[in-house]
Parts: C-alpha cells; structure tokens; sequence
C-alpha cells in the first residue's frame, strides 16, 4: 500500500508517562510529533488519556504498536485488530507499525519482541500476515527491524536481505530502527553499513533511534541510555537516502530531564537538513573498524 | 506451507521464556530476563501488597506455575495482572494453602488501577432516572482483602464471609475511591448495571428481590442512600 501523500510528522519522541506532566506544563516547539504504543491507550479512560488527548490536540501522532506478532503461527487476533482498527481512526493515524518479530507465540504473550529465524520459511509465513493486517486496517503498515542478541534458528539469509524481502513481497513500508541495526551489527559482527547499501528507502516511512547498554560480552537495546555517535552516523546515511514522515528518538528507561531528550531531537533535525541541504565536500564514511572501536562489543 | 522451522522456534522460545525448569544457555538467557522482569516488574507496580506478602522464592514459584499453566493472553501489559489473580482464583496453585486469599487480593489492587484507565462511556440516562458511574466495579469476595495493610497482613484472622467492595472514579477529579457496601447497595448497584431506573422503580425492584417490603421507612431510607451515592458520584 502506498504511503505517498502523507503528511510528514517531523522528529519527536516516544511518550513516556514520566515526561507526560512535562510536555503539558511546556508544549515544546522544538518538538515536531510524538509517538505512542496503542496498546497502552486502547479501550481507556481518566487522567493520562485525557492527557494524550490534550497532546495529541498540539502535536501529530506517529502511532507504533507492540504486539502484532507478525511472525507468528497463531491466527491473528481479529478482536484486536478490531479494536485497534477503532483506535487508529479516533487517533486520526496515517499509518500503523509494528515489528518483525514474535511478540507471542502459540496464543501466549511474552510482552517482549522475539526475532524470526531468518528463513524462506519465514518470509513466506509473514509476508501474507503483513498483508492482511495492511488491507485490514486499510492504511500503510511499516514493519520494523528488531535488535536481537541470539539467533531463533537456523539463519539462511542476512538480517537485511530478510528486511528487503519482507517489504518488497508484501509491499508494505519499513520502519528503519538504526540502534537496532547498530546493536546487532556489533553482536552478530557484521558491517552496518552493507546492511544500509541496498535497502529499499523509498520504504522507509518512520525512523527509530536510541540508546543500548553493554550487558554481558554484548550489547542490549534498553533505550535506556544517549544516543551514541555511531548510531547518529547510521542516521546520517540513512538521512541522505530516505524521505521518511516520521523520526523519533526512543527513551523508555532512565529517562533524562526533558532537555536531554529535546537536544537528541534537535541534533536528529539538524541531520536531516544536512542531508537535505545542497552538497558540499563529501563526508567520509565511517569504516566497520572505527564503529568497533567507538565502543562496540567484539 | 510447511512451517517446520517456525514451529521449532516458537517452541524453543515458548521453553525459554515460559519453562521455570528450562536453563537458557548463553545469551538466550537474557531473553527469559527480559520476558519475566518486565512481568515481575508490572505486577509489582499494579499489586503491591499482594508481592509483599509473599517471599522471593514463594513469588518465582507462582510466576513460573502461572507462565507454565496458563501464560498471558492479553496484549494489553497491565491485564496480565488480572489474568494472574484469575490463575490464583480458580486454578490449583503452589500457594493456594498457605494464601487463600491471594486471588482476590491481586483482582482487587488491579481493579484499583483498572479504575483509573476505565473509559468514561457515553450513556445517558433519561430525565428523572437514575444512572451508574461507568467507571465503576462491584466485586464480591470471600476475604476481607481490603483490611490487608502494613501491620495487619492475615485476613485469615477476620471472619470469611461475603464482602461487596464497591470502586470507582470520580468523574471530574479523576480519584479511584472504594467502599465496602451490604448486600443491598450491592443489589441495587447490580439492578443499576443493567441501565438506568427512576427512583422509586429502583428501590422497588431491590426491595422484591431481597424478599423485603417496600414500606414508607424503607423507601425514605433507600432515598437517603441514593442521596449519598450521588453525592460521592457512584450515580450520576
């Protein structure tokens, strides 16, 4: 489903209750949108909805959901996307998202995002599922690549031959996590950048960065931390090649005074209109070895 | 479509996260990590009092029986702690002897917070009739769940019985307030759910159904009552 047209939502951040009084006390013009998870203002009432809804009067909306379960092999849920159905229309959503993964199995939730082996099995299970949750809701759906910090089976393809596949046989959009592609290029040892050479940008239709941890011998996506250098550099790439509607920087733990987050913001911004604005010298390529060494784990 | 590879690997994560006698090896650890702390975290954060009461060993236990036996459904985060009390309510578990009553405890802190998201609905009610709070809930429970705080933590020393204990938000401030009511405000509140009744109908109606007469002292008591839950907006 197309996705030309739509209005483009600007940079913004994920809402997070915490920096819910914040954003009402300032409404910050720095900000352009925000995003939220349906999940946690489906079918509700009281103080923090009428909050959004006091936000969303401000700011568009970019809405991105958690629990899909594209991959999964249990039917999907027609209640739920029913139900999500009415939300995004009282929401006013342009598009929908949701992420490559299994968020359940076997009916069973694990409220957490699980990554598919990455199979020709798997595609052919998902890329019909992709469609029938897009003709459902009747608007463009972007699905969007997880971190994951150890295979589901047995591999047969890179991560981002994966990516292209799915989007391209199910002709939906993408929503490009460049953290996430940062995170498992360090843990899986691969080059982010061959996985940004042939992706289908004009796909791309909302952009997530964030902040990870070192955990272990690896590293884990906890959006609980700065956006690093490396992972900006990713956005710069990618800002060169993609048009997306939407950019959000994601913060769900230990999250900063809101000045923090707004500066994350304002330098996503100003990466975009670098990449927007008429070329001068070409910059450099970051080499996989520099990546390694700005604070990857292997 | 043979779906051989994709069925493994649900299996294989189904074990990891949802097998309390399962050892993830290596960095498939941190996904059963993930999966249970944010799990462990959101009970905790809806039904405080009811972790209190149990030690680390006997919480774990429970977790992984409820994983196990009957793992969450819902994809909305906080109704895994109702399904939890619905385990504990009507299924065999590792603590049912030693915490009877830790069902009703874990239904009536999430009602709390279920309170608070509760949609506003958008019933009205005709000129002269009376009509509930939709953001309102009446449970019925054997423990006296409610009288469980810091230094009082055994309801098995209180009598069981049947115990109404009314919830509800306030529409303009937004509070959740509760209330234990007798089996008769607890009968009109049903009649209530049904929709919306006038008055004198109402107390009528809960007079036949509790087998009382609707006398002149009856009637002026049940309008006095209907005064004061209008007055603490249980009716609108």
């Amino acid at each position: 489903m197309s996705a030309a047209g739509i209005k483009n939502l600007g940079v913004g951040l994920g809402l997070r209750r915490e920096n819910v009084d914040d954003l009402l006390a300032r409404f910050p013009a720095e900000l352009d949108c925000l995003e939220i998870a349906p999940e946690n203002y489906m079918k509700t009432g009281g103080k923090l909805y009428r909050q959004y809804r006091e936000l969303a009067e401000r700011y568009p909306v970019a809405i991105h959901g958690l629990s899909l379960s594209v991959g999964s092999l249990h039917p999907l849920s027609r209640k739920f996307l029913k139900e999500l159905k009415v939300f995004l229309k009282e929401a006013r959503a342009l598009w929908m998202s949701d992420h490559l993964c299994y968020s359940s199995v076997l009916g069973a939730q694990f409220h957490d995002l699980l990554p598919l082996p990455l199979s020709r099995e798997a595609i052919r299970h998902v890329v019909p599922r992709i469609r029938q949750v897009q003709d459902y809701l009747e608007m463009p759906f972007a699905i969007e690549n997880v971190s994951y910090y150890a295979s589901a089976g047995k591999d047969e393809m890179p991560e981002w031959e994966f990516l292209r596949e799915v989007a391209e046989r199910a002709d939906c959009s993408l929503l490009l996590d460049v953290n996430n592609i940062y995170v498992n290029a360090v843990n899986h040892g691969f080059d982010p950048y061959e996985y940004l050479r042939d992706l289908p940008y004009e796909r791309v239709l909302h952009i997530h960065v964030a902040g990870h941890i070192q955990y272990q011998d690896f590293l884990l996506d906890t959006h609980g931390a700065p956006v690093i250098d490396p992972v900006w550099d990713l956005l710069r790439y990618v800002a060169k090649r993609a048009r997306p509607k939407a950019v959000i920087i994601e913060r769900d733990h230990n999250l900063p005074v809101l000045e923090e987050s707004l500066a994350e913001v304002a330098t996503a911004k100003r990466i975009f209109a670098e990449a927007r604005a008429p070329r001068t010298a070409p910059r450099p390529r970051p080499s996989a070895g520099a990546l390694r060494a700005a604070g990857g784990a292997r | 479509m043979r779906l051989d590879t994709l069925r493994q690997s649900e299996n294989f994560w189904a074990k990891i996260c949802f097998d309390g006698g399962y050892r993830p090896k290596g960095r498939y650890q941190v996904y059963r990590e993930l999966v249970t702390e944010r799990m462990v975290q959101t009970v905790q954060n809806i039904s405080p009092v009811a972790r209190s009461l149990l030690s680390e060993k006997e919480w774990w236990r429970l977790l992984w029986a409820f994983l196990k036996k009957n793992p969450p459904q819902s994809e909305i985060l906080r109704e895994l702690a109702w399904e939890l009390a619905q385990f504990c309510k009507s299924r065999p578990h590792p603590l049912k002897k030693k915490y009877p009553y830790l069902g009703e405890l874990l239904e009536y802190e999430y009602l709390e917070i279920a309170m608070r998201f509760a949609p506003e609905g958008s019933g009205k009610a005709a000129r002269g009739e009376l009509r509930l709070n939709p953001a309102h809930v009446l449970a019925e429970y054997r423990w006296p769940v409610h009288f469980i705080r810091e230094d009082f933590r055994d309801p098995k020393k209180l009598p069981q019985g049947r115990y109404h204990l009314l919830l509800w938000r306030e529409p303009e401030s937004l509070e959740v307030k509760f209330m234990e009511v007798n089996p008769l405000v607890a009968a009109l509140i049903r009649r209530l759910e049904r929709g919306p009744a006038k008055p004198e109908a109402l107390l009528r109606a809960v007079a036949r159904q509790n087998g009382l007469k609707a006398g002149p002292e009856f009637l002026a008591e049940g309008r006095a009552l209907l005064q004061d839950l209008r007055a603490k907006q249980i009716l609108l």
